[in-house]
């Protein structure tokens, strides 16, 4: 009675059973309900963050203490971020167009791009980084892009697409997050009302407006 | 009769013959698939992975009748496009149909969408949408007075697909129904007719036709009804701008006996609404994950400050 052998036939048999039960199972449906991990909230500190840029410079939230400071999530490919096309808000001149009205309402406001799509281009922060540093000369950005490697940023700011924009006060205070603009022809800048709110010391509504755009895959 | 060894020894061989087949077998049929190449997906759009088609329900048509233009997107398989509130991310595929004075365009009807889930981090994206192929059904009204001997429709579509990466498609289409004869009924187109009712069918139920009741306590939506013979009841939420689930969606529902009951507890801020009235909307999906029965619910929140929300909250509800 061979026992010993017995066993290790019985767990691949087992195995290999199981493996095409899954592979015949729609994954694309998960059923499980998972609590929604703490992420950035309106009114409350943002998370602090150190990033390096597509010139390979260091740059952190800390770095703008008094100032403020829009965070836009980027991916080069996105057709509505960095990707060409008229709902490009980079390729069709909405942020330039930003630029220019934001420095008219508070001209310290710092705004920066992050890039956290290493895991969903499956390529390295550092081929990120040269792909990202040929687009901004490409569609004349002048805002840094911060490469978010292991996407742990996104993770603490809760990103969900791109663009996703978050604004944070000169105290490091969260006070909008959600859509870039209301995507109509001379329609509402959530950014630059939300600037411009803070500039003024008043409140900045809405707080949050749906965020569209194209996935964050932070793995 | 075998001796016992020799039985061990027969049942060992016939379980190394089932790994083999079992391996063997997954392993041919890999081989055995064509493999395409790897897609230059740089070079794709939108366009390549949707085709769109359009359907009426009639072929002629008589004023002050009624009658349904049908969108059909069929899509690439493993894309998708996305429900009117599309979740996390994405975007609702958008139509805008310019048409003569006397034809008045409805509000395009979405059809129940499918539940996309992936695990983020330490969260869960969720998004909600459409695999396959969907029709997004607009109704429309030709006035008694509309004279013209052809209905013409210019429609501009565009629609954001996604599977990894997502990409847009976009077309601009001329559709023309032409009038009934002189003396003659409208006539019924029947192709554009069935592909309609299949479509209808999938549309979600008022939640009165559902005999199901929702009604707002505090800052929780409770939905309450019918479960027939579905174990499974979940919620996902319309685009309620200043109205948003304060749990993961989709939330689930408890069902005993033939009954469930749903609480969704809500974040209200009026601050967010937009200048739109505020609301708790959505869909109730009973049954299966695959093709479930969709309810709608929508219910008004009167309030318009945040300071109304105090311990003793609102009080609201759409009847039975």
């Amino acid at each position: 009675m061979n026992f010993k052998t017995l066993i290790p036939a019985l767990l691949v048999a087992a195995t290999a059973s199981g493996l095409g039960m899954m592979s015949s199972t729609n994954m694309a449906e998960a059923t499980s309900t998972v609590t929604t991990a703490a992420v950035a909230e309106i009114g409350k500190a943002a998370p602090a963050f150190s990033l390096m840029d597509t010139d390979g410079k260091k740059v952190s939230l800390a770095d703008f203490k008094g100032k403020t400071v829009v965070l836009e999530w980027f991916c080069p490919t996105c057709p509505y971020s960095g990707g060409q096309g008229a709902r490009s808000i980079h390729a069709s001149g909405k942020v330039g167009a930003l630029m220019t009205s934001m420095k008219k309402a508070d001209p310290d406001a710092v705004y920066l791009l992050i890039d956290s799509s290493t895991k969903k281009m499956r390529t390295t922060a550092e081929e990120l980084a040269k792909q990202d540093g040929k687009i901004k000369k490409k569609l004349g950005i002048t805002s840094p892009i911060l490469i978010d490697g292991d996407t742990s940023v996104a993770k603490a700011y809760g990103a969900k697409t791109t663009p996703h924009v978050f604004v944070i006060d000169g105290e490091g205070v969260l006070r909008y997050q959600g859509a870039f603009d209301d995507q109509k022809k001379d329609g509402t800048n959530y950014v630059l009302t939300s600037v411009s709110a803070i500039k003024k010391g008043e409140k900045v509504e809405p707080t949050y407006v749906r965020q569209y755009g194209c996935g964050v895959r932070t793995n | 009769m075998f001796p016992y060894s020799h039985t061990i020894r027969i049942l060992h061989l016939v379980l190394w013959l089932g790994v083999v087949v079992l391996c063997g077998g997954r392993l041919w049929a890999q081989e055995t698939t064509p493999v395409s190449p790897p897609e230059d997906l740089s070079t794709l759009t939108g366009n390549d992975l949707v085709t769109v088609t359009l359907h009426t329900d009639i072929a002629r048509f008589q004023p002050g009748q009624e009658l349904t233009l049908a969108v059909q997107y069929d899509i690439r398989p493993g894309w998708h496009l996305y429900w009117r509130n599309p979740g996390d991310n994405g975007m609702p595929p958008s139509l805008s149909i310019k048409a003569a004075p006397g034809v008045v365009v409805g509000t395009p009807l979405y059809p129940r969408p499918k539940v996309f889930q992936k695990k983020q981090g330490d969260s869960i994206e969720t998004s909600f949408g459409y695999e396959g192929s969907v029709c997004l059904l607009v109704p429309l009204s030709i006035t008694r007075s509309f004279e013209a001997s052809r209905l013409d429709l210019a429609i501009e579509l565009e629609w954001l697909v996604c599977k990894d990466i997502c990409l847009i498609g976009s077309e601009r289409r001329d559709f023309s129904i032409p009038a009934a004869l002189p003396q003659r009924p409208p006539s019924v187109d029947p192709a554009g007719l069935r592909l309609i009712k299949v479509w209808r069918n999938r549309l979600p139920l008022p939640a009165a036709k559902a005999r199901i009741s929702a009604s707002l306590r505090g800052q929780s939506l409770l939905i309450s009804g019918p479960s027939g013979l579905s174990r499974q009841v979940r919620f996902i939420p319309d685009l309620t701008p200043g109205v948003t689930p304060a749990v993961q969606v989709p939330a689930t529902g408890v069902v005993v006996g033939s009954r469930f009951t749903l609480e969704v507890p809500l974040d209200i801020r009026p601050e967010d609404a937009l200048g739109q009235p505020l609301r708790a909307a959505g869909l109730i999906l009973l049954g299966s994950y695959d093709r479930p029965r969709a309810i709608s619910v929508d219910v008004p929140i009167p309030l318009t400050s945040r300071e109304d929300f105090g311990s003793k909250g609102a009080e609201s509800s759409s009847t039975e």
